[in-house]
């Protein structure tokens, strides 16, 4: 059985130009949900001796930023209910203050203190991160640059070991998933912080190494074939190679979806934008990699390299 | 051919054996063999360390520690453990044993000089307070509280898994003195967080000037994190200044004269109002006279701070003593006024105490950072982020479960649909493990909550490379090749692309490893682990216990 995924190309294309114009727009509109990684601010993971809710955590808030004349006002914190945490278990997060001063940390403390001595902790608070607005937008200008040497890597590496249409390929693949995995985050509201950064990163690695498997069997069935057309050849390919892209990308998602479910919280980040990922990263090595080496080269087989 | 295979099985076997080595001790089975210290080192423990008696009450216990010799057998390696250090950590540690146990016991009586120290139980006899010390396994806490004096090779744990505190700090550029370079206060004061952080006692610290002024402390495993950012922010800056006037207010203060005076607070207690002080703006001793300092407790019990200078300060502090008889000296920390007394009599032979005020952590804290120097600079905290253990502990708990059900699943798929070879695909996920937590103990890695996460994404990742080969041997098998020519044709046309779809990983996961820091970094590290150890289990162990299964008679069904 073989699926003829040249002939239905068009089909596919408009699919992914769909799905990235939606995704920019969402980007532009909407954004991200950026975490305090990169917008500074403040985090408390605690759980409550006794059950609790957002309002009156609002209302704790409320009564410490009048006490100490706090930079932010209560309806400017967001609280988070831990699932499975018995409406005890809570993340809540403030804002950064405008400036780093050497005053900033004695102000996270005592807000810590308040709140442990308006509603006490059942253990050591779970966690607590504060972030000044300085490291948050330095990261971010990081984060940026690591996923710009990160394509320009793959692009040489690319570049030196495949000739320069299938590289084009891989990158288009490439940048096609990292749109519509960004545009998804944006879509669900994800909260992008540091391990989502990591995740999209890894993405990228992931994302080429698909495309890989098929292009390298492009290249070498391209010496040895005896077809006449260049689509029939890619179509070969993918067929060839259509049972390793389904194996890997299930087993990666099986680890996923156990990690999603069984990671906790700290974790589901990361997890839901890899498993997002992963079946855009799968799609796009079976129909978009190549058909894109094939609209730059047209129909020759040119076995040359 | 068959000498091939002997070199592969030896490098093999060197592998497992390896990974083996080093992933054993972190696991719970070892520790129940063995225990958290070995029973040699459990041995070099005297015996006399602890010594019970009745107190005089006969409803509490003495329990005498003599830490002398510990000094002498754990000498720690990289800073010379003064015993004063190592007999606060032995005595904190027994005396957390007991708070953990609702028991209340109080440290009284230290002698710093000959190592030993008391520590009074309250409501309990000599023997049920020896069954409860003996209850806590205090001799496996030990180690963890004198800093990794047994540096045996175990998994590190990263700071989200572990609990602890990661901090970045910014030196405050405006509070460097004039005719100071940056990066020397930079240096120095890294140099001086260090000292406080070995005093207090932590294990494996990390303290590293940053760019940009930037200082980033991470700390593992700490309890208490509030006390420890104190014992670091504090600048402890100690000046003696001779007092001119004293107020409730500001206002009620006779006015000063700017050049020559200043006017401090002294922050209000529960028990006592704020008072504001005009003092002479020049002082008369300062911390950096200072020789020596440590907590000490006066005759009611209190814990008191004891001051010893050093010669030069030794005799400033006869001269200003001398020459002031019944004025006031004010003692000042950080620009606060901690106490004024009057001056009594000359004092000579360079020793104060600073008394009151002091629960005996703040006065430990303080010994501390007085004997660990002042900070050229105050800090500007830029991030804090404190991990607490509990967290750490469910992380981890989840983090495993995940694994296990994400192993199995990732198993079970692969042995239903490769067969055999799936099966040998699946030790080889296993091994895979076993050499990313090898190699990762062996280079003192670190494993975090994301590195958890990679663990778990190179076990669905891992048989990738399989997936390739074994797809790859079917077409040839379907082709009509034989056995053994599949096995190996399959193989070698893999082989480029394995290569090239791993190298692109690699390079990504490198770039993590570079920019990112902390829990990323451990990512990035597991991954690449995985990666590399992946292209090995795949190429060299199931290629090999292909060659030697499929010869012979079987080498004519291929199962898979």
């Amino acid at each position: 059985m073989t699926f003829q995924f040249m002939k239905n190309r068009y089909t596919f294309f408009g699919l992914s130009i769909t799905l990235i114009v939606i995704s920019i727009l969402l980007l532009l509109v909407k954004g991200l949900n950026y975490g305090i990684d990169f917008k500074g601010g403040s985090i408390l993971h605690v759980r409550f001796v006794d059950e609790s809710s957002e309002s009156k955590i609002r209302d704790n808030f409320r009564q410490i930023a009048k006490d100490r004349s706090l930079y932010f006002t209560a309806d400017q914190i967001v609280v988070q209910s831990v699932a499975g945490g018995q409406n005890r278990e809570f993340i809540i997060q403030y804002p950064a203050a405008p400036m780093d001063t050497a005053q900033n940390a004695e102000v996270h403390d005592h807000i810590l203190s308040d709140l442990k001595r308006l509603a006490p902790f059942s253990d050591e608070a779970l966690e607590v991160s504060n972030v000044g607005p300085t490291i948050g937008d330095e990261l971010k200008k990081q984060g940026l640059q690591a996923a710009v040497l990160s394509v320009v890597g793959i692009l040489l590496y690319l570049a030196y070991r495949f000739e320069f249409q299938s590289a084009t390929g891989a990158i288009i693949a490439l940048v096609h998933d990292l749109l519509i995995v960004l545009g998804a985050i944006s879509l669900i509201g994800l909260e992008f912080d540091v391990t989502v950064l990591a995740a999209i990163l890894t993405l990228l690695g992931y994302s080429v190494n698909d495309s890989i498997v098929v292009l390298d069997r492009i290249r070498e069935n391209r010496k040895i074939t005896k077809e006449t057309s260049f689509a029939a050849v890619i179509d070969a390919s993918i067929n060839q190679t259509l049972g390793r892209t389904l194996n890997t990308s299930i087993t990666t998602l099986l680890a996923l979806f156990a990690l999603l479910i069984l990671g906790g919280i700290s974790i589901k980040g990361f997890a839901t934008t890899l498993t997002i990922g992963c079946i855009i990263g799968t799609y796009s090595s079976i129909f978009i990699a190549s058909p894109v080496l094939y609209e730059m080269t047209g129909d020759k087989i040119g076995r040359a390299k | 051919m068959k000498s091939k295979h002997s070199v592969k099985i030896i490098v093999v076997l060197a592998v497992l054996l390896f990974s083996l080595f080093y992933t054993l001790p972190s696991t719970k089975m070892w520790d129940n063999a063995f225990g958290t210290i070995s029973p040699a080192e459990q041995r070099a423990v005297p015996q006399r360390l602890l010594e019970f008696t009745a107190g005089s009450d006969g409803a509490s216990a003495l329990i005498k520690f003599q830490v002398d010799r510990m000094a002498e057998i754990f000498n720690l390696p990289k800073n010379p453990a003064r015993p004063d250090d190592v007999l606060n950590n032995v005595v904190d540690t027994a005396r957390k044993a007991f708070v953990d146990m609702n028991v209340e016991a109080r440290v009284f009586n230290p002698d710093y000089a000959n190592g030993n120290v008391s520590l009074r139980v309250a409501g309990k006899t000599k023997e049920e307070a020896q069954a409860l010390l003996g209850a806590a396994n205090l001799y496996s806490k030990l180690p963890l509280a004198i800093t990794s004096l047994f540096p045996r090779s175990r998994i590190t744990l990263g700071l989200d898994l572990k609990g602890g505190i990661d901090l970045v700090y910014q030196v405050d550029l405006n509070s460097i003195q004039e005719n100071d370079s940056i990066t020397d206060a930079v240096s120095r004061s890294v140099e001086i967080i260090r000292n406080r952080i070995d005093m207090f006692g932590i294990a494996e610290p990390s303290i590293k000037a940053q760019d940009g002024n930037r200082i980033r402390i991470q700390l593992p495993g700490v309890k208490d994190p509030e006390r420890v950012k104190q014992l670091i922010q504090n600048t402890a800056m100690l000046q003696f200044h001779m007092v001119k006037d004293q107020a409730l207010t500001a206002a009620q203060l006779e006015p000063i004269s700017p050049e020559g005076e200043i006017v401090l607070m002294q922050p209000g207690t529960p028990r006592q109002q704020a008072m504001w002080f005009k003092l002479v703006r020049r002082p008369e001793v300062t911390g950096r006279d200072l020789k020596f300092a440590k907590v000490s407790f006066d005759e009611m019990g209190a814990p008191i701070v004891h001051l010893e200078f050093n010669a030069e300060g030794a005799a400033k502090f006869a001269q200003v003593t001398g020459s002031h008889i019944g004025e006031q000296l004010a003692i000042v920390l950080d620009n606060k006024v901690h106490s004024a007394p009057v001056i009594q009599s000359r004092i000579t032979g360079g020793m104060a105490q600073i008394t009151g005020r002091f629960t005996l952590e703040e006065a430990q804290n303080l010994a501390i950072v007085l004997r660990a120097g002042a900070l050229p600079a105050s800090l500007i905290a830029l991030e804090s982020r404190v991990v607490g253990p509990t967290l750490g502990q469910e992380s981890i708990k989840a983090g495993w479960s995940a694994g296990i059900i994400g192993a199995l699943l990732v198993l079970l798929f692969m042995a239903f649909f490769y067969k055999f070879c799936g099966f040998l695909a699946d030790l080889a996920v296993i091994f895979n493990t076993l050499i990313i937590f090898g190699v990762l103990v062996f280079f003192g890695g670190t494993l975090t909550l994301p590195g958890i996460a990679g663990l778990i994404l190179t076990l669905g990742f891992a048989v990738d490379a399989n997936v390739i080969i074994f797809e790859r041997i079917k077409e040839e098998f379907r082709s009509g090749k034989t056995v053994r020519a599949s096995i190996n044709a399959g193989f070698d046309r893999a082989f480029s692309c394995i290569i090239d779809s791993n190298v692109t990983t690699l390079l990504t996961v490198a770039i993590l490893y570079i920019f990112g820091s902390g829990p990323i970094r451990g990512f990035a590290t597991t991954l690449g682990i995985g990666l590399i150890a992946n292209v090995f289990t795949a190429i060299i162990c199931v290629k090999l216990a292909l060659d030697l299964y499929y010869s012979g008679d079987r080498a004519k069904t291929l199962s898979i």
